[in-house]
């Protein structure tokens, strides 16, 4: 068996946690707009992977990102079981978690309160994750999804809901059935999974960085959902 | 991870209070309320149950508003806390001084200084702009308590989408009184979808609620539940299209500033009955007067 070494985690667990935790919040409350963090705690690997090694990718561009590593360090810990996809579970990852968050890593997505997604191309079908119950609808998944966000290419997203105003991100990353199935998810409101997207180009930057994105189940990629106008259904259920 | 003699120090340096945590709670339960509130804003005017704390002060000081204001605060926050409008009350002082000391961080009166607002009761009448946090006080988080007393049955109630009970209890105010008599805690609609309560707010302060700019936060510590609303989302008071929402009016001004449209307060001055009415938002107030004397 491969030796693993533990790695630190975030520089300054209290503050830092807190930066990244604010970070997310802004993010939830206006979706469609990038945040920048810039506690970017090591990655889960050993720095020595050579370039071009048995590890190709793992780091920047594969694997459990320094980005997905600070949002799991901030957000995480023994109450919340995290599902892992096959980019990000690896003996590394599961070692870091384990030791840092003292989270439960659970084998299907459905049992998971987050979902560290490495590789969005192969992001599982959103009903597979918990939605949560009509009476809480709170106990829901929150998928955090690595991608390339805010351009140069990708898919032309516009954020419709609570906290966006014209909001507009270019993703990159996505499978193309996923507009659809966002769409479905939002029609569940209030039920439904929650999505944070995590762009890690900016680490390998002069002062390293990450991006965030959120998108709460609340937002739609049509236009606007139309209030529902409360006097005139309140009519109709006297009526009935 | 830091050597506990280096995050002392670390704690020391941004001004936090030796032997406790940064911002007094420790780092679990502040995952814990910060998860809530992640949840609460993904889905506005949802209450989301969370582990409550105690705090070293009683149920209905403001222990929901204190936690929540405790897991989001930063060391770089500037925190104002108004209680009734007022920023030199008892409860307003102990608050704001209570997190100069587990915290270090700034803390001001005036609001647009102000990057986390705790309030009980009132929101300042200075409009409130973007990246600002208002974290309300709450006694009683759920607007159908009064109405239904089981929370199986409300938590039933808000799944369902199903709130004619408080259009019958709004109604009823207006066959009995001819309007709508509720003054404060005035029931809204949240993003279409929830029936939440504002906390103790007067109505007044309802339409300010809808499409803020600034992050909303309701923190219920004895009820254990939090619950928000992002910026720019619709906040809308119940009413009926024939008895339609309106705020409470004064046809006095404010006998300090002279203010005409700030929330007023009724002071009693003497025991013959003389009443003089002043803001109730003492930095609104003090902002006009210093501006008057500085013409």
């Amino acid at each position: 068996m491969r030796e693993i070494r533990t790695r630190p985690g975030l520089t300054e667990p209290v503050h830092g946690s807190q930066r990244i935790f604010k970070a997310v919040l802004e993010a939830v409350s206006r979706p469609g707009k990038l945040v920048k963090v810039f506690d970017l705690p090591p990655s889960p690997y050993a720095e020595a992977a050579p370039a071009g090694g048995k590890t190709p990718g793992r780091g920047l561009t594969g694997g459990m990102s320094r980005g997905l590593t600070a949002l799991a360090l901030a957000l995480c810990d023994q109450d919340t079981p995290i599902w892992l996809d096959s980019a990000c579970d690896d003996a590394e990852t599961r070692h870091h978690l384990r030791f840092h968050c003292g989270s439960p890593l659970v084998k299907e997505p459905a049992g998971a309160v987050f979902a560290f997604v490495g590789d969005a191309t192969r992001l599982p079908r959103l009903h597979e994750f918990s939605r949560g119950m009509p009476e809480y609808p709170d106990c829901s998944a929150t998928l955090i999804i690595r991608a390339v966000l805010g351009g140069p290419a990708g898919e032309r997203f516009e954020f419709n809901g609570p906290g966006a105003r014209d909001a507009v991100c270019l993703i990159q990353g996505l499978p193309v059935w996923f507009r659809k199935s966002w769409q479905d998810n939002h029609a569940g409101y209030p039920l439904g999974v929650d999505a944070l997207f995590v762009d890690d180009r900016g680490a390998v930057d002069p002062l390293p960085h990450f991006k965030i994105l959120g998108l709460p189940r609340g937002v739609s990629f049509e236009s606007a959902r139309r209030p529902r106008s409360y006097n005139r259904e309140n009519l109709q259920c006297m009526s009935r | 991870m830091l050597k506990p003699e280096a995050s002392q120090a670390a704690a020391e340096a941004a001004g936090g209070l030796k032997g406790y945590n940064f911002a007094y709670l420790d780092e679990r339960t502040k995952r814990i309320i910060r998860r809530a509130i992640l949840k609460a804003v993904a889905v506005p005017g949802y209450q989301v149950p969370f582990g409550s704390r105690e705090m070293p002060m009683p149920y209905g000081w403001g222990t929901g508003g204190i936690q929540v204001s405790a897991a989001i605060m930063g060391a770089d926050d500037v925190f104002k806390v108004i209680d009734q409008g007022s920023d030199d009350t008892t409860n307003a002082v102990s608050i704001r001084q209570f997190f100069s000391k587990v915290a270090g961080v700034k803390t001001t009166t005036h609001t647009g200084e102000a990057s986390i607002i705790q309030t009980r009761h009132r929101i300042p009448e200075q409009p409130l702009r973007e990246g600002q946090v208002v974290v309300y006080q709450v006694p009683i988080p759920e607007p159908l308590r009064w109405l239904e007393p089981s929370e199986a049955e409300t938590r039933t109630l808000h799944a369902l989408d199903e709130y004619g009970i408080m259009h019958v209890k709004l109604y009823e105010d207006i066959a009995g009184h001819g309007e709508i008599a509720t003054s404060y805690d005035y029931p809204v609609l949240v993003n279409g979808r929830y029936v939440m309560s504002p906390s103790p707010l007067p109505k007044f302060d309802n339409p300010k609620m809808d499409q803020c700019p600034a992050l909303q936060l309701f923190g219920a510590g004895r009820e254990k539940r939090i619950y928000a609303i992002p910026p720019y989302t619709s906040v809308k008071s119940l009413d009926f299209e024939d008895y339609p929402f309106h705020v409470q009016r004064w046809d006095k001004a404010c006998e300090i500033c002279g203010a005409t449209d700030s929330y007023l307060d009724e002071i009693i001055t003497d025991d013959s009955g003389t009443r003089l009415y002043v803001c109730s938002d003492t930095d609104y107030c003090a902002a006009r007067l210093a501006a008057k004397d500085s013409i």
